[in-house]
């Protein structure tokens, strides 16, 4: 995955990041912002902006180490972190040229500053606004461009209130209610932001249940994962993981139940709940809403699915060494134990058959058109393609392209009349046989099949 | 409530107003230097501001508000000269929007009864704000230009405000209060020269999506932190 050229959905990401400042002005955000940044830095050079998102989520598996010594406590960081680092669905999310592996970082670090702030504010009272929480506010705006981050960061922030309401509704703890100032400001930024894309949101639900795309632009099919094989990707078909998944929601529950009457409760406990309800609904919704991709948008709660199944490892630890003499042992061993058994049963297979090889694709294209005109039919639309045309300095006299047959231009195809015509099927071979009867009209005859690989195809046509 | 100043501050303002007139006037008129007043009120003012921070003379306690009348009666000068020069037709200096900011300041100490309860420290230091905003938005404007006297106009209110938070002449609340009013000057004085509501001459412009985009995003996510800072230590 490392070495293989971007595919369609990273082009995508690249031709936005052609704009620069321009971009924020179309709707893109701080990652757009930041591979733009890397561009005119080192030039178009695929592993730099792989880069990126390999060292997002090193850091993620680092943090969720981190967290889980601090939150949980010590010795439960392996095995979270482990499960993270060797899952399928990080290392799939972790390598792409697209916001994933950034955003999940980032709210990461939210939910980190979050959770400590508010644990510092419990002990100390300190309610002084800090100026390191800016860096917070910014983490919410840098994300806020994808619908999900600002989904991820509501729950975060009801999980936290959520923590008051018996204080509110009750009166239970009333004198001790005393909401912690400097966690207000990130608050406040992510509901001015929502106040903005409220509308945008509820249009882009309706698009979809009308069968279009969530951003418009033509009907889409549903995508359905059914509910156990997403559960099975996301635990990377591991028997353990998924226990040790399903054991953290039970753990979260009874840590609500069990200080519901205390001084404070631990909102960490009604975070675990969050995630749950985010997959539950992203499983559901799926049958309904078109263009939803479960596995996709689920990947901004993986990193905290991990950090909290670490808790079930530690009280396990706990439970046990409470009862043996060998304490000390048990925390030392069990952890590795419990690495020793993900290990052997995940089936880390990231999915990369959409990878491709369009470098390949166009490295050939090039040797064939070489001095000649030539014009490009292609499945997906021509600024997918810009990213790798430049590369090569291949200037088609015109590209014709679409994601879908009802928005392929034929006439402009008919009225073709170039000496080649090179006809690209990148994740899709409908164009092949769309563009296949009019091409012959228009004169054309289908020289050879230049180049096939991992659903990429291309064609050269020649007059 | 306008007070009216002692016959010799009069006589201050007055000679400095037309000093002022007679230099801008010839500069602008005769030798055809047109941006000649702005460049140099603003460089004398900030060579004022930041000798009175850092090694202030020994009669400047006592002669500040002589000195206030002196910039208010000379900013006034380089301000009409400059109104002038825009309807003749040309474009605004960019010290422009400063000039007027700063008159505005001035003259408010100089001419109100309620001087002394005026804070003069946070009045420039939230113009220097104003104008590293203001600045920042030029620069990062794709469709704007950022000519050699914005990078002079920029560095003259940058070393104010640095100097001013070095030797600690603005407390940490004044400093919040600066950021916020400051950025929020800096955006008024930016849309108004695109768009042309604060000049005399040129057309107007849209403002770009990407800066309406950019100052949305300097806004949510500074302006929480800044108002509750500014609420929470005014409670305590």
């Amino acid at each position: 995955m490392w070495s293989r050229s971007l595919w369609i959905n990273e082009t995508d990401t690249m031709s936005y990041a052609e704009h620069g400042v321009q971009g924020f002005g179309f709707g893109y955000g701080g990652y757009i912002f930041s591979l733009h940044i890397l561009w005119s830095t080192f030039g178009e050079i695929d592993q730099v902006f792989r880069g990126l998102s390999l060292l997002c989520s090193v850091l993620t598996m680092i943090l969720i180490y981190l967290m889980s010594e601090e939150f949980i406590g010590e010795g439960s960081g392996v095995v979270p972190s482990f499960i993270f680092a060797c899952s399928s669905y990080s290392i799939e999310f972790g390598m792409q040229v697209r916001e994933y592996a950034v955003h999940s970082l980032i709210l990461m670090l939210i939910t980190y500053w979050f959770i400590r702030t508010s644990r510092e504010v419990e002990e100390s009272q300190s309610n002084i606004p800090e100026k390191f929480g800016i860096l917070a506010s910014f983490g919410v705006w840098y994300v806020s461009v994808h619908w999900f981050c600002m989904i991820y960061l509501v729950m975060l922030f009801s999980s936290f209130a959520s923590t008051y309401l018996p204080a509110i509704f009750f009166g239970r703890n009333k004198e001790e209610l005393a909401v912690p100032i400097k966690l207000l400001p990130p608050v406040i930024t992510t509901i001015l932001i929502l106040s903005i894309q409220t509308f945008s949101m509820i249009r882009g639900i309706a698009n979809s249940m009308n069968g279009e795309h969530h951003l418009g632009g033509g009907s889409v099919p549903l995508v359905i994962l059914p509910p156990m094989d997403f559960l099975g990707k996301i635990s990377s078909e591991s028997v353990i993981v998924s226990i040790l998944i399903i054991s953290s929601l039970f753990i979260g529950l009874n840590g609500i139940t069990k200080n519901s009457g205390k001084k404070s409760v631990k909102f960490e406990n009604s975070l675990i709940l969050s995630v749950a309800a985010v997959w539950l609904i992203l499983c559901f919704s799926q049958y309904k809403l078109h263009g939803l991709i479960v596995e996709r948008y689920f990947y901004f709660w993986f990193p905290i699915l991990s950090f909290y199944s670490g808790s079930v490892v530690y009280q396990f630890i706990g439970k046990v060494s409470k009862y043996s003499r060998e304490r000390y042992l048990i925390k030392e061993i069990f952890p590795y134990i419990a690495i020793f058994l993900v290990a052997i049963s995940v089936d880390i297979s990231p999915k990369s058959t959409y990878y491709g090889s369009m470098r390949e694709g166009f490295e050939v294209v090039n040797n064939e058109v070489g001095e000649s005109e030539f014009s490009i039919v292609s499945r997906p639309p021509e600024h997918i393609l810009n990213y790798y045309l430049r590369q090569f300095d291949l200037e088609p006299q015109i590209v014709i392209g679409a994601w879908h047959s009802n928005e392929l231009d034929r006439v402009a195809i008919s009225e073709l009349d170039t000496e080649i015509v090179v006809v690209m099927a990148l994740q899709g071979g409908w164009i092949l046989e769309e563009s296949e009867p009019i091409l012959e009209e228009a004169g054309y005859s289908k020289d050879s099949k230049v180049f096939q690989e991992q659903g990429d195809t291309i064609w050269v046509w020649r007059k | 409530m306008i007070v009216e100043a002692p016959h010799s501050q009069l006589l201050i303002w007055f000679s400095s107003f037309f000093s002022g007139m007679a230099l801008f006037l010839f500069s602008s008129q005769i030798l055809g230097i047109r941006t000649f007043s702005t460049v140099v009120t603003i460089s004398l003012f900030t060579f004022i501001v930041i000798l009175s921070i850092i090694r202030p003379p020994i009669w400047w306690k006592t002669s500040i508000h002589q000195v206030r009348i002196i910039i208010s009666g000379f900013f006034l000068s380089c301000l009409i000269i400059e109104v002038i020069n825009q309807f003749e037709g040309f474009w605004p200096s960019v010290f422009w929007v400063d000039v007027v900011f700063v008159l505005i300041v001035t003259s408010f100490m100089v001419l109100s009864g309620f001087r002394e309860y005026i804070y003069w420290n946070l009045g420039i230091f939230t113009i220097s704000i104003a104008a590293m905003v203001d600045s920042i938005l030029r620069l990062v404007d794709p469709y704007q230009t950022m000519p050699k006297l914005g990078i002079l106009r920029a560095s003259l209110w940058t070393m104010i405000n640095f100097s001013m938070i070095w030797r600690g002449e603005i407390n940490k609340t004044f400093k919040e209060i600066g950021v916020l009013i400051g950025s929020l000057v800096g955006f008024f004085s930016y849309i108004g020269m695109v768009t042309g509501r604060i000049r005399f001459v040129g057309d107007s412009f849209a403002i770009p999506n990407e800066m309406i985009s950019l100052i949305f995003a300097y806004s949510v996510v500074l302006f929480p932190w800044l108002i509750l800072s500014i609420i929470y230590r005014g409670d305590s």
